[in-house]
Parts: C-alpha cells; sequence; structure tokens
C-alpha cells in the first residue's frame, strides 16, 4: 500500500523571493504552499516555518522537510511524520515534485484498508468454519509433545469436525484430549514424515473404526499436525466388486477361447488323419494347405489362452511359432531356411493378427510353388515392425525367380493375398529384383 | 485669523559605498532578513563577491545564522580560520535579530625565505 492512493496534487505554489506578509493570509487558507523558484521545487512552506523563521523573504523561512518517494509505504510515512512531528510531507517520482501527502489522508487511508483486511479476515474465517463444519472427509488437529527433538512421545487431539464425530462415533468433547495414537495405532512413523517432509499420505484398514482410510497429514505449525481423513470402504469395495467381475470376464474369455483353441485342434486332428489316407500328392498338398490356413489361425487362440493379454498379440511369438508349424509340415521345406527377424515386439488386435498370420501363409505358399530359388538353399525373411502411423509386413526372398509369370498372378493363393489385404485395408508393394520383396503397409 | 507655520532643516551627506558592507557580515538569528534574503541582495549589488557559509547546525553557544565572506579574504585565509577568529572575537558579541558588520584585514608575513645562486 503506497502513498500513491492519498496524494495530494491539487495545491497553491507561490515565489520563493516573496515577502512574508503577502502570503500569510494564502498560508492560513490553505496550512501549506508549495515555493517554487522558477518552476523549480524549493520547498513546503507550512505556518511554524513562519514562527520558527520569522524572515522577510519566504526563501528565508523554509526549513528542509522529508521527502517521500512516490513508492514508498503509507506505513513508513507515516512514521516519518511521527519522528519529524511534521503533518505534511512532499512527493518526489524521480526525483520531480508531484505533490504532497497529509498526515490525516493517511491516517484515513490506513484505517479504511485494516477495516477491509478485518472483514476480508472475518470473511475467510467465516468460509473456513463451514468448510470444516460441512466438509464430509473427517478433520483432526493434533498438538505433538516430543521427548526429545526427534522421538514422538504423544498426539494429543485439539480440534475436530462433525465428519470426524461420525466416522469416529464419538462426541467431540470425548475426542478432544485423547491420543490419536489410541485411534491410529501405527500413526507415529506416519507424523514422523509428516514433520520432516511438511506431509504424508496413506492408506490403511483402520481396525478401531472399522474402516478402509486414507489418511493425510500436514504439519501446521511447529508440533502441531492437521490430518485429513477419508473414508474410502465403500471405494475399495466398489473397486473389489469391479475386480472381481473383471476378473471373471476373463475367465470366461479364456473359456471361450478354450473352446474354440479345442475345437479348432479337433478340425486339425481331423484333416491331419484324413491327410494320412491320401496317396495323391495333389490332395495332400491341398490337405497341408488347410492345415496350415486352420492352424494360423488356431495359434492367436493359443497366444490368448497362454498370454495375459486377452487382445493383444505379440507377432514375433506369433509369426516364430507359426513358421515353426509351417517347416514341421510342409514337404517342401526341405532346402528352405525360412526366419523371422528379430526385431522388438509388436503387438496387434486379434483381428488384424489372423489376417498377416494367413497372409503371411499365402505369400510363403506362393513362393514355394511358383518360383524357383536361384541357389541352392532359399531363405525367407519375415519381419514386422510399426512406425509412427503404420504397421509394416515385409517378406523378402532374395533368391526366388517367378516361373511362369501368369500362373504366379492368377494363384489362388495370390487372390486370397489380394483379399486378406483388403481386410486389412491395406496396401501391398512387390519388388522383383534380385528375388522378391513383399511389403505390406496398413494402420 | 491665518495661521502661519516655518521650517529649519539640519543636514549633512557623505558618500556610501554599496554593499555597505566590504569584508564580513555576520548574520545573526532570526534576523528580519534571512541568510538568503541577504545573499541575494548582495547579488544585485556586489555580484560575485561574497560566499555564504551556512552556521546552523553549527556546534557552540552563539546566536549566529550564517556569514558573509569576501571573496578576497577567502583568497588569503581558509574559511575554517575565519570562522574560528570570529567565534573567539565577534560571535559572542552578537545577538539575536541582528546583522553585524565586521572589517576583516588581513595581513601576510613571509620571512625566512632561502635560496641558492649558481655562478
Amino acid at each position: 500500500m503506497t502513498v500513491e492512493k492519498v496524494l495530494n496534487r491539487n495545491f497553491l505554489t507561490i515565489s520563493a523571493f516573496e515577502g512574508r506578509a503577502a502570503i500569510e493570509d494564502k498560508l492560513a487558507r490553505e496550512k501549506f504552499l508549495v515555493v517554487m523558484d522558477n518552476n523549480n521545487y524549493e520547498g513546503l512552506l507550512i505556518n511554524a516555518d513562519l514562527i520558527y523563521r520569522p524572515h522577510k523573504l519566504v526563501i528565508d523561512c523554509l526549513s528542509e522537510k522529508p521527502k517521500v518517494d512516490f513508492y514508498d509505504s503509507i506505513e513508513n510515512t507515516i512514521a516519518i511524520m511521527d519522528q519529524y512531528s511534521l503533518h505534511i510531507l512532499p512527493v518526489f517520482k524521480n526525483n520531480d515534485f508531484i505533490g504532497v501527502v497529509t498526515y490525516q489522508s493517511l491516517l484515513n487511508e490506513l484505517y479504511l484498508q485494516n477495516v477491509k483486511n478485518k472483514v476480508k479476515i472475518e470473511e475467510s474465517e467465516k468460509n473456513y468454519k463451514l468448510l470444516f463444519e460441512k466438509m464430509r472427509s473427517g478433520f483432526i488437529l493434533a498438538e505433538i509433545f516430543m521427548n526429545s527433538k526427534t522421538q514422538i512421545n504423544d498426539i494429543k487431539i485439539v480440534n475436530v469436525n462433525p465428519a470426524f464425530e461420525e466416522m469416529a462415533k464419538l462426541r467431540k468433547n470425548n475426542l478432544i484430549g485423547l491420543s490419536l495414537k489410541k485411534i491410529f495405532i501405527n500413526i507415529e512413523p506416519f507424523v514422523n514424515i509428516a514433520l520432516r517432509q511438511g506431509s504424508s499420505n496413506m492408506t490403511f484398514f483402520n481396525e478401531t473404526l472399522n474402516k478402509h482410510l486414507e489418511i493425510s497429514a500436514f504439519s501446521t505449525r511447529e508440533n502441531q499436525i492437521a490430518v485429513m481423513v477419508v473414508d474410502i470402504s465403500d471405494r475399495i469395495n466398489n473397486e473389489k466388486i469391479i475386480n472381481d467381475a473383471l476378473e471373471e470376464k476373463k475367465e470366461l474369455i479364456r473359456e471361450i477361447q478354450h473352446r474354440v483353441r479345442n475345437n479348432m485342434q479337433i478340425i486339425l486332428s481331423f484333416l491331419h488323419l484324413n491327410r494320412m489316407h491320401i496317396n495323391d500328392p495333389k490332395y495332400d498338398e491341398f490337405c497341408t494347405k488347410c492345415i496350415n490356413r486352420v492352424h494360423s489361425v488356431a495359434l492367436v487362440h493359443e497366444h490368448i489362452l497362454e498370454g495375459n493379454k486377452l487382445d493383444q498379440i505379440d507377432m514375433q511369438w506369433y509369426f516364430t511359432n507359426l513358421v515353426s508349424h509351417f517347416k514341421q509340415f510342409n514337404n517342401k521345406q526341405n532346402n528352405n531356411d525360412i526366419v523371422v527377424s528379430n526385431r522388438k515386439t509388436v503387438f496387434l488386435d486379434m483381428d488384424r493378427a489372423i489376417y498377416c498370420g494367413m497372409l503371411v501363409n499365402e505369400i510363403i505358399e506362393n513362393l514355394l510353388q511358383n518360383t524357383v530359388s536361384r541357389l541352392k538353399i532359399r531363405k525367407i525373411e519375415i519381419s514386422f515392425i510399426t512406425t509412427e502411423n503404420n504397421y509394416q509386413l515385409e517378406i523378402v526372398d532374395n533368391s526366388a525367380q517367378i516361373i511362369d509369370q501368369a500362373v504366379y498372378s492368377q494363384s489362388f493363393n495370390f487372390e486370397l493375398m489380394n483379399m486378406l489385404i483388403e481386410q486389412l485395408k491395406g496396401n501391398m508393394q512387390t519388388i522383383s529384383e534380385n528375388g522378391i520383396i513383399y511389403k505390406v503397409l496398413f494402420k | 485669523m491665518n495661521e502661519t507655520a516655518s521650517y529649519s532643516v539640519n543636514l549633512s551627506f557623505e558618500a556610501i559605498k554599496l554593499p555597505p558592507v566590504t569584508d564580513i557580515l555576520v548574520l545573526g538569528k532570526k534576523h528580519a532578513q534571512g541568510k538568503k534574503g541577504i545573499m541575494e541582495s548582495f547579488r544585485f549589488t556586489a555580484p560575485d563577491e561574497f560566499e555564504l557559509f551556512d552556521l546552523d547546525n553549527d556546534e557552540g553557544d552563539y546566536e549566529v545564522e550564517a556569514i558573509l565572506v569576501n571573496k578576497r579574504i577567502l583568497k588569503r585565509l581558509p574559511v575554517s580560520e575565519i570562522i574560528s577568529v570570529l567565534k573567539k572575537s565577534v560571535f559572542p558579541y552578537v545577538s539575536k535579530g541582528e546583522a553585524v558588520k565586521v572589517d576583516f584585514s588581513v595581513k601576510i608575513n613571509v620571512e625566512n625565505i632561502k635560496g641558492s645562486i649558481e655562478f
């Protein structure tokens, strides 16, 4: 609060070399006069100057008075006035005289401010009291009695709010003076943390009150703490209900997956049995392809049963197992090496993972059926990565040469590949230069 | 009846200097003309000849507010020396509301000047 608020810019000026007789009436009327000489401030003339300096010229009557800075506080200015027994002082801003302040105006402003502050404090107190009374969390104010600098002897309750009375099922009168240790048995280390660090929080089951509580304590002043107590029993119970329901749901989904996998295993078993009785290589190949296709779907359900995630498939795991099966059941595997690049694990949802698995299946089938290798051992490498916005599936055969372009591009595998890419809402790039590279991009 | 009146005049005259002070003026406290007013009048009558020394806050039990000293004297004696002489010989006789003219002549003697002559 600076003197700016009470600055008086309306004042009468007189010349420094005027005779006192000429200004005595003005001074009696105005109580003070500002003395100037060639537009320069010379001083502030008050009645006392004429009494104690009875000279003929105004300039000689002037006494030096302390200067007040525009940004000085009202309290400091009053103190200066008291010290010099003056009721008025000149005010300066950047060494320029800009006005005067009077003792009365400063006192009035100070009084006004005090009244305003008092009203604000009263209002604030009222609000805090209302908050204290109406808040749903329990509130305890406690005094700490120390044995030594670090060892707590006792923590006694000084005040509680109605919410805590309700929690403790005790009246305020019975709670005040009671040791906090009797209500919260293990509170001492918790209070110690609050004293050292300013605040602390903990959640626990309180046997005395038979409730799950979340309490936070903060140090209000030396040897005093405030403790907020929130009854979280309902929340804990609801969380338990939700977790149980979630666990039950997971169990049900696992059960469904289990049954789906079992059914698929039955289909696979039938196909394997059927294959054992086929002598014609053409039908054997057809049966193998069917087994591979069904297996690529069954593998996803197996992953869900084994893993923790219900809808996310680890694509590294998936492709590795897919390739392993392919090697085991495909007759044309003798001179082929199919590998999955060891990249960072990428997870994909179940639907798209199945499409990707089937796509890999069809691409490899098509490669083995409609191309020849320029090398003695053919190497096919599968990689699956994620970029900022896309997933990228890449299959590289660095030695493949297409036997017949027409047969290759009109094969059933090729048709299926296009259908699966459409399902993924992606696109495929094929680069046939020194082998074949398939690059599938989807979001 | 007609009234008659007669008068007689006695006069003498001499030349004066302005300002009437040539060396030092000692100004007593609460003199009707304050130090700034006096200094201002000296500025008109003897521009740049006198210098004002404020003794308001000076220690000592004197009724003196200020002195105006001719700069000619200040060239010969430092002001502290002048004040010291005035304190001893003049200030005790100055009353409140009074202005005292002081004739202050300074005579400087220099003795025993030595030197060497080369042939």
